[in-house]
């Protein structure tokens, strides 16, 4: 055999085994497969707009990357009350709230919540954050269960329940949920939430707000 | 920032990115059916489309994008 040959069968080789080192990384969870089979693709009306709050004019912004199976609960009746009523409110910084799914429960829950009318989404977030259990309950259910869940949530803001659960399984809705996942990440090189961005820092899984606070702070002083 | 060009290591990275049962990450059979039906395939093209959007709302509430 020449040298050329022996080459080229290490080369196959290497090739061969790369390609069955990647077949094996792209194993998917039998779970996730048979959920995203069931997903629709209807033409939906959603709502596609990012969640600001606070007013136009405020000198700078923060970002919040919420994610109901991450410690948000916790962190909103907490604390994110209180920075919004000082901060938020006042006029000093816009709050930019990405969904930022950090399970198929989550996917599907923050995509049922985009059919609620706009001016509810807030209150759907919050509603959904109130009591650390119901998101804990869902998380520790089968992805499949989920939008029972989430109907528990968003039951009340004017959308149906054959409605809700369309949304929550759409593929157009999940990839509006996954493109501000996937911009976080890129982005500010976090998947994880709760996270704030503020200014140049990024606070990832802060453990008490008043990180957050003192990065506003700061943020509001070098401003002026 | 990096090229969101490439569909199938994202449309993979969509799947794999987000645990299916538990955040633990209880042990499950992988799936011979990969694309799950073309929707994983789907919802990675509304993805890109959505993230250029996302980009421009974010521009356009002054967030300044940097690369991590």
């Amino acid at each position: 055999m020449s040298i050329r040959m022996r080459n080229l069968g290490l080369s196959l080789c290497l090739t061969f085994a790369g390609a069955l080192a990647y077949a094996q990384s792209a194993e998917v969870p039998t779970d996730v497969a048979q959920l995203v089979e069931k997903f629709n693709e209807d033409e939906i009306p959603f709502n596609d707009n990012l969640l600001v709050l606070g007013k136009p004019e405020a000198p700078a912004s923060v970002v919040f990357l919420l994610g109901l199976s991450g410690q948000s609960s916790f962190l909103v009746s907490r604390g994110l009350e209180d920075l919004i009523e000082k901060y938020v409110d006042t006029g000093k910084i816009r709050l930019i709230v990405i969904d930022m799914p950090l399970t198929w429960h989550d996917m599907q829950a923050f995509a049922g919540f985009r059919c609620v009318p706009p001016e509810k989404h807030w209150d759907v977030l919050k509603r959904a954050l109130r009591y650390p259990r119901d998101a804990m309950n869902m998380k520790n259910g089968s992805i499949e269960s989920a939008p029972g869940y989430i109907w528990s949530m968003m039951k009340g803001y004017d959308v149906s329940r054959e409605q809700a659960e369309k949304c929550m399984r759409n593929t157009r809705i999940a990839g509006f949920i996954e493109g501000q996942r996937r911009v976080a990440y890129e982005t500010w090189g976090t998947g994880v939430a709760p996270s704030f961005i503020v200014g140049n820092q990024v606070l990832v899984e802060p453990s008490n707000m008043n990180f957050v606070i003192s990065a506003v702070e700061t943020m509001l002083k070098g401003a002026q | 920032m990096r090229s969101t060009n490439y569909l199938s290591p994202f449309a993979l990275a969509l799947l794999l990115a987000l645990p299916g049962t538990t955040l633990a990450g209880a042990a499950s059979t992988p799936a011979s059916n990969v694309d799950a039906g073309g929707r994983i395939e789907k919802i990675n093209r509304h993805a890109i489309k959505s993230a250029a959007l996302v980009r421009q709302l974010l521009a356009k509430n002054g967030i300044t994008q940097k690369q991590q």
